[in-house]
Parts: structure tokens; sequence; C-alpha cells
């Protein structure tokens, strides 16, 4: 599903990414872990195609991101499900409209978004919130919106950074059993995190990043 | 709920999927109209007036060129004769000229009689001046020349080749107002023309402007729009579909007052015309006028909208901030 080459990627005169070989399967669950600046968001960004790589190659189902032409930018954007560090939802649309979004955007006609989107909702712990405006959502529920927003047309990849940053232990660890939920039937999950206490609880594996250099790779907890 | 395969997507293609769109963008647009009901309308009165003054202008224009072919602007020229009756033989020539369509001999006696009759027979000064006592007026052949003859360089070469005749004792030609008409005309297609490019660019530019200001102030939530993998024609069409509806509404109020405009003047021309025993001819039609008014309207809204998007997206990166993180 996703496979990078000697990727490298620089800021300036940093690299916030060097040399880094990886390659996940369709249908796993993964931890990007790692200190502070160590490249995290930087390598869900390039597997967003938000931006280039400097070096190497990044591929995900067969196609080259590095020289994805911007035309067919959103097209792979919209197979796609991305948890945002800030949700960045629409501040003057509903929960409902915010969600209903991605499904238009995927082409769902509109008699079916209704139920996506309630259960997607409710997978979130939020059943109920549709008329909702964000301004009037706590910092967690405005997180779970963003959260059901990357889930709700079933992407065939999703990308998280620090989706539980601002959840309560018990609230992190439902959300971390619905990704896997997700990765259960045959959907791509990568997640920043730092929470290495909530990812062992996870059969998946734990990619380790530092200095933008990929350090170790092993299988998590529940799997060993 | 049937899941689909996940990356699949929903189940609308091609057609299908680009009306839920236009759709989708359309409740977007009509949802910012009617948060902005005031504006809207001030937008639209401003369209309509820009768009109005060149019609209307082209409106007075076109009624007063399609008259002007209808009213007996031919230009005559006048050649006068001391002798009683102009000279026969002269007639027979001119008759074969081959610049000269028309000719119409008037004896000295006859030009009396109009004379006469143009004062009025009743009043003493017509007495005291075509009396007896009047001294005899010349005789006189009035020339039309042929339509290909009548610009005002050929009338006058004309006019002079026939005032050399002998015998002619002068020669006048009935075209100075004509000349001082079309010269208005013209310098008011000028006028026209420079109106409706002025005022069209002016018609681009405010909506043009509108459209930009809309867009930036809608910059953070069309930036989230792109992540989530919206295309540039679906973060456009609510606002292209905005300034269709200024264009719309501004194009009906012009073509409407247009159409007023002329109803409420065309009696008071009608009366004039009478007055006058001209025939008064309808200048092209008002409703053809009126329609290309509103096309015009919608055209340059919609032109002036897309243009700023172009702006817009093109600098989309640069407008934004990428946010740290994902
Ligand atoms: N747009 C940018 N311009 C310049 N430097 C950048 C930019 N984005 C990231 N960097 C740098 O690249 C390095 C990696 O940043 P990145 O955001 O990927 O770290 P991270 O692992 O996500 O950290 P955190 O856990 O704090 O989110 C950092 O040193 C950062 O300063
Ligand atoms: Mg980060």
């Amino acid at each position: 599903m996703i496979r990078l080459s000697q990727v490298g990627k620089r800021y300036g005169d940093r690299d916030a990414l060097r040399g880094v070989d990886l390659e996940l399967p369709r249908g796993s669950l993964n931890f990007l872990m790692g200190p502070s600046g160590a490249g995290k968001s930087t390598l869900l960004r390039l597997l967003l195609a938000l931006e280039r790589p400097d070096a190497g190659q990044v591929e995900v189902a067969g196609i080259n991101l590095g020289t994805l032409p911007r035309r067919q930018r959103p097209a792979y954007l919209r197979r796609v499900g991305a948890v945002f560090q800030d949700p960045q939802l629409l501040a003057d649309r509903t929960v409902y409209q915010n969600l209903a979004l991605p499904l238009q955007l995927a082409g769902y006609p509109e008699a079916t978004q209704g139920p996506r989107v309630r259960a997607a909702l409710g997978q979130v712990g939020l059943a109920g919130a549709e008329g909702r405006l964000p301004w009037a959502l706590s910092t967690g529920e405005r997180q779970r919106v963003g959260i059901a927003r990357a889930l709700v047309h079933r992407p065939a990849l999703v990308l998280a950074d620090e989706p539980t940053g601002n959840l309560d232990p018990a609230l992190s660890a439902e959300i971390m059993a619905l990704f896997q939920r997700f990765q259960q039937v045959g959907v791509t999950v990568v997640i920043a995190t730092h929470d290495v206490d909530l990812a062992q609880r996870f059969s998946g594996q734990a990619l380790h990043l530092e200095g933008g250099r990929l350090v170790g790779q092993a299988p998590l907890g529940a799997a060993s | 709920m049937s899941a689909p395969a996940p990356g699949e997507g929903g189940s609308l293609k091609g057609l299908a999927r680009w009306r839920a769109d236009q759709r989708y963008a359309l409740r977007e647009a009509r949802q910012t109209l009617r948060a902005q009901t005031l504006g809207t309308a001030l937008i639209a009165l401003t369209l309509a007036l820009a768009l109005l003054l060149p019609a209307a202008l082209g409106r007075v224009l076109a009624l007063t060129e399609g008259n002007l072919a209808h009213w007996p602007t031919t230009p005559r020229i006048n050649v006068f004769f001391g002798s009683p009756e102009p000279p026969a033989t002269l007639l027979a020539r001119w008759r074969a000229h081959r610049e000269i369509a028309a000719l119409q001999a008037q004896s000295s006696e006859a030009s009396r009689a109009e004379f006469r009759a143009a004062l009025g027979m009743e009043t003493a000064l017509s007495r005291g001046l075509a009396g007896e006592a009047m001294p005899p007026l010349p005789s006189v052949v009035i020339v039309t020349p042929r339509p290909e003859a009548q610009s005002a360089a050929r009338l006058k070469a004309l006019a002079e080749e026939l005032s050399r005749e002998a015998g002619a004792l002068g020669v006048q030609v009935d075209l100075a107002w004509v000349e001082r008409l079309q010269g208005t005309l013209g310098f008011f297609t000028e006028v026209l023309v420079l109106f409706q490019g002025l005022l069209t660019a002016a018609v681009v530019l405010l909506v043009g402007a509108l459209t930009r200001m809309a867009l930036l102030e809608r910059l953070p939530a069309l930036r989230t729009l792109r992540l989530l993998g919206a295309s540039d024609g679906f973060l456009l069409a609510p606002f292209l579909y905005q300034a269709l509806a200024y264009g719309v509404a501004g194009g009906l109020l012009a073509a409407l007052s247009l159409l007023a405009l002329e109803s409420s003047l065309t009696p008071a021309l009608q009366a004039l015309a009478t007055a006058y025993a001209l025939p008064l001819a309808p200048g092209g039609s008002a409703a053809l006028a009126a329609l290309s008014v509103l096309a015009q309207a919608v055209c340059f809204a919609f032109l002036g909208a897309l243009g700023a998007g172009l702006w817009v997206l093109g600098r989309f990166d640069r407008l934004t901030a990428p946010s740290p993180g994902l």
C-alpha cells in the first residue's frame, strides 16, 4: 500500500527526513513515534501529497506522489482520510454539514449522506450533535468531529496526527479502538502519537523516527 | 447500510456527480445571498445603473438613425438661371448625366408663386414683397443626385460642375443640416462606444473585486475544502453562481428599466413626429436591446468572478500559511 524509498525532505538547511525506507502493507495499523521534531508530521504530509519529497520516492497504492500532477491531487485526497492536529472544521457550518463534505466530495448521493454522518458521529461518541456548530463544542469534541470526518467516507488510507492529543485516557482508547476496527476491514492506518502506553495496547507496529531517520520498526504489545 | 470497500467512494459518477456538485454549489450560493439580501440588492442596483446608461444612449441613437433613413434627408442641388425658363438643351443633357437621379425645372413664374404661397397671400408683407412690383425671381432646376453621389465631397464637386454651365447664376446645396446631424450622430456613437467600454470594465471589475473579497474572507474554509479533496471547480462554483445571480438581478433590472423608459418616451416621440409630419419608425427592437443588456450583465459578472477566482487560486499557497503538523 505504502512504499517509501530513500525519502528525504529538507526545510532550508535542516533535514526533516533523511533516507527513510519503509513498506506498509494494506490493512496495517502503524504508530509513528519519536520525539518532537523527529519528522512525524513531515512524513504524514508527504503521504497526503501536501508536499513533495526532495529525495527518494513516496508511493501510495501505486501512485508516485512525488510526481503526482497538481490536477490529480484532489482525486487522491478524496480517497484518504486525514485527521489534522487542528481539526480545521468549517466554523460557520454545523457538525452535520462538516461531516457531509467528504461524502459530497467522494460522490455519495445526498440521500445516503444522512445515515453515514449519523453512524460516524455515533462511532466517536457524539450521537445527536448533528445540528451543533463547532464553537459550541469542547476541544475534545471538535477533535472527535475531525476524526469522524476522516472516516465517514470510508477512505482506503487514514492518516492521523496526534488524534488523541486533547482526549482523556478513556476516550483516547476508544478512538484508537475505532481506528483498529477500520484497519480490520482493510484500511491502512498511520497514526503519529506520543502516547507509547496507549499504542502498546494495540496490535500494530511502531515506527520510531529520530532526527528525520527511521531508527526502529517493531510490532506492538498486543501482537507480541 | 451497505458498506463500500474502503477507498471506493460514492456511487455517483460522471454527469450525475457533476450535477450533484452543482446542486451543492447552488445551495451554498443561495445561503450566502440570503444572508446578505441588502448587499445583493445594492450590487444588483449598481450593475443595473452601469448597464442602463449606455443601453439607453444606444437606444436613442438607434431610434434617431433608424428614423433618419425615413426622413427626407436626400440632399438636393438648386441651380438658378436668369432666364424665365431653364435652358431646355441643358435639361436634356443633365437628364443623361450619370450622377443625376432626377431633375425638376421650375420657371421664374412658378418660383414666384411658390414664394407667395410660402409667405401667405393675405399678409401685407407678401403683397408688398411678392406683388407685381416684385423683381423677377430666377428660374431654377432642382437636381437630385444619385445615391452613390450623395457624399459631401461628391455633392460639392457636382454642384461646382453644374454652376459652370452657361447661364447659371449660382448653385445652392441643401446639405448643411444633414452634415451636422450625421456629425452629431457620429460623435454620439463614439461616446457610446467609450461609455460602453468604461462601464463594461466597471461591471467586470466590480463583480471581480466583490468575488475576490468573498474568496479571501473564506480562505481558511477553502483551505480545509482543498485538504479534503475539493477541486478548483468545486471551490469556485458557489462564487460563480453568486456572481451569476448578481448578473441576472442587475441585468433584469436594467432590461426592465430600458423597456419602461422606451415605452414612456415613445408617445412623446410619436407626438413630435406627427407634429412635423414625419414617419416614426421603430429603431430596432426594444425587446432585443433589453435581452442584450441582460446577456451582457450575466456574461460580464461571470467573467469578473472567474477572473477573481483564478487570481485567488493562483496565489492560494502564498495567501494561506501552512499550519504546523498535519
Ligand atoms: N514548514 C517548515 N519549515 C521549516 N521547518 C519545518 C517545517 N515543518 C517542519 N519543519 C522542521 O522539520 C522538523 C520535523 O518537523 P515535524 O513537524 O515533522 O516534527 P514532529 O515529529 O511532527 O514533531 P511534533 O511531535 O512536535 O509534532 C522539525 O525540526 C521542524 O522544525
Ligand atoms: Mg507533529
